[in-house]
């Protein structure tokens, strides 16, 4: 059986306009993200890596090319869709982990629930779960000044599964964490990869977050220079990624990246 | 948790600012309600006064009768719709020291005219088959605990019955409201025929008559033509419109109410800007947090909805507490004897409540239309980049 893709990346464009010149972030780009699959995008500070996340996730649009999301273009549709499908199948993780500032644990999590014909009790065993699984019960009454980096992002976190996406975007999930607490954000994300299916895109700086990976791509000036499948330390990835590393050379499961980018 | 809550959570964000538009929004409509009822009460003594209603009464002065039989020569007249009469009875009920305003009328007539008492058709009815039936108002009916069937003897100061004293038995036979709370509900009507026939003076003789015009446009010509009509008789008549004792009142009033329009007017369009300002302030510093929002699904319209219904809630409340202040302002100063005596009903109007209502919402939409629309029409990306 070959792994459904999930998103269809192809020729795709990003530039922006500063004063009068255009600066290409990159273009051309060429990638496929199979469901499932735990994706790492790393590369340099300005590579483009935010901007890609944010196509992928609809809140840009791009300048040339398309992503296809379960084979459909998404980009053209109106706004109010794009909207309607991110509250469904999309969550956002942040570096900054952008957390209401008044609002509880249990509040910041509830939000997208708001989007959703969900009675009060629905919503407040929803939130319970997922805060059940980032394991800060406890702290569900906590303000996000009141707990630390860690215990927000996880926050962030409950509030990216709580609507239970198919697909987690996260943008340097643990670039304000140190180690301990960054392995406590990473563990949660393979649970939720491996035990929920949540196909996971991250872009990271961490070599550390990256070894969480299954697959690693990495930008630079705006190519994909480098592919590969990760070598995790966990016995059940490394199973995997090989299964699907012997079986690249039949099935185009994986990445498909190929050399990413004509300049 | 729910969006109300979202709302509220942004209200707390910043305490000081939300209790400082808050409390300029109070003022205002505490001064709206306050002023707007106090302007009201002086005008509604003219307002009450159809403008069609003509009061035709004897030309020395109003306590001096006019002969019964000018209401049929007035009646017939043309012009006139409905003519009703009523004769001063001096009441009072057991206290002499304590004068209550009360009149022999003709029943039949005399609702039709002064549409703005109102009862039901069955009391009315009531009232009009009982000869010595009384009609009272709610107040007077409440202030001495008479119900409908009591019979009470109701004594006056300038006649006396026929068959000795100064009392006459009546039946309550019905009990009035006003139509609005302006209305006075202090008085108490007899039918004229039994007054007329029991009396020992008087003879064929009524106080004064009132009467409605089929169009007010003629109201000028027929008042000329009533007092023409009876000029170089034994009784010459005056005639006026009720609305004319208080005419040079309201005229005077005319600049007050512009004054008043004026200040807040100016009130208004400070606030206009004040809190306009502090919304799209808010707004901008919550730009990256709209982002997340949008991030998280929030569509445009939810986005709009929100800081909308924030600047709504803002002005909603405070207007409403402002309101509220200005009623319990009002009922403490209605309270006050002097005060009574100039503005007899001084209460916070359901116009003037209604009026509040639309400026509350008017201010609301406005000052959070532009910042709603900006938010809403935030770019995503760059919402999120701000820092
Ligand atoms: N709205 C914009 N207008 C102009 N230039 C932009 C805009 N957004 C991003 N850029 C530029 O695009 C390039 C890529 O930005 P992006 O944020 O995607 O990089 P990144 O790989 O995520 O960097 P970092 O690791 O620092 O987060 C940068 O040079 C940035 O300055
Ligand atoms: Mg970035």
């Amino acid at each position: 059986m070959g792994v459904d893709k999930l998103f269809e990346i192809k020729s795709l464009s990003k530039s922006f306009i500063k004063g009068k010149t255009e600066v290409s972030i990159f273009s051309n780009l060429n990638m496929d993200i199979n469901q499932g699959d735990f994706l790492a995008i790393m590369g340099p500070s300005g590579s483009g890596k935010t901007t890609l996340l944010n196509l992928i996730g609809g809140i840009d649009k791009p300048t040339q090319g398309t992503v296809l999301y379960r084979g459909r273009q998404y980009h053209d549709t109106t706004e109010a869709e794009l909207s309607a499908w991110r509250a469904q199948h999309v969550g956002f993780v942040f570096q900054s982990f952008n957390l209401m500032p008044m609002l509880s644990a249990a509040g910041n999590v509830e939000l997208p629930l708001l989007l959703r014909q969900l009675t009060r009790s629905q919503r407040r065993e929803k939130v319970m779960a997922a805060l059940e699984l980032v394991g800060l019960v406890d702290r569900k009454g906590h303000k996000p000044n009141e707990m630390s980096g860690g215990q927000n992002q996880r926050v962030a976190v409950a509030r990216a599964i709580v609507g239970d996406p198919d697909i987690l975007l996260c943008d340097e999930p643990t670039g304000n964490l140190d180690r301990e607490t960054a392995t406590q954000v990473l563990d949660i994300l393979r649970l939720l990869n491996q035990e929920f299916k949540k196909t996971i895109i991250m872009v990271t700086h961490d070599p550390l977050a990256a070894q969480y990976a299954k697959h690693r791509v990495e930008l630079d000036k705006g190519m994909i220079v480098n592919k590969e499948v990760v070598v995790a330390k966990d016995a059940v990835v490394t199973q995997e990624a090989t299964a699907i590393k012997e079986d690249t050379a039949g099935m185009s499961g994986e990445l498909v990246a190929e050399k990413g980018v004509v300049t | 948790m729910n969006s109300f809550f979202l709302l509220l959570h942004n209200i707390a964000r910043n305490k000081v600012r939300w209790f400082l538009n808050s409390f300029a929004l109070i003022v205002a409509f505490f001064l709206f309600g306050f002023l707007g009822s106090f302007y009201s009460a002086f005008e509604s003594g003219s307002e009450l006064a159809a403008n069609d209603r003509l009061i035709v009464m004897n030309k020395i002065n109003f306590t001096q009768p006019l002969p019964y039989s000018y209401i049929n020569k007035v009646d017939t007249m043309d012009g006139v719709k409905q003519l009703t009469h009523a004769s001063w009875f001096g009441a009072y009920y057991l206290d002499p020291t304590d004068p209550l305003i009360g009149y022999a009328v003709d029943a039949d007539t005399y609702l039709s005219v002064y549409d703005n008492y109102v009862l039901d058709d069955e009391l009315l009815t009531n009232w009009q088959q009982t000869p010595v039936g009384m009609l009272v108002g709610r107040a007077m009916a409440e202030r001495y605990g008479w119900l409908i069937g009591d019979k009470v003897a109701v004594s006056s100061n300038l006649f006396s019955h026929k068959s000795g004293g100064q009392d006459w038995e009546v039946l309550i036979s019905g009990i009035y409201d006003g139509k609005d709370a302006q209305t006075d509900t202090d008085q108490l009507f007899l039918h004229y025929d039994y007054f007329a026939q029991t009396r020992t003076s008087g003879g064929n003789t009524i106080g004064w008559m009132v009467l409605n015009t089929e169009n007010a446009k003629d109201n000028d010509a027929i008042m000329v033509a009533i007092d023409d009509r009876f000029e170089n008789s034994a009784a010459e008549t005056r005639t006026t419109t009720e609305r004319q004792f208080n005419k040079a009142f309201v005229e005077q009033l005319g600049s007050i109410g512009l004054i008043i329009t004026a200040v807040l007017s100016a009130v208004f369009f400070a606030i206009l800007l004040v809190v306009g300002n502090s919304i799209s302030m808010t707004v901008r510093e919550r730009t990256r947090e709209i982002g997340v929002l949008k991030a998280l699904g929030f569509s445009r319209p939810q986005i709009f909805k929100l800081v909308l219904s924030e600047a709504m809630f803002l002005t909603l409340s405070s207007g409403t507490i402002g309101l509220a202040l200005s009623y319990f302002a009002l009922d403490a100063m209605g309270k006050i004897p002097q005060i009574q005596s100039i503005v007899p009903a001084l209460l916070l109007t359901p116009s003037t409540v209604l009026q509040a209502v639309v400026y509350m919402l008017l201010l609301g939409g406005i000052t959070g239309a532009l910042p709603a629309y900006r938010a809403m029409s935030l770019n995503t990306v760059d919402a999120l980049r701000r820092s």
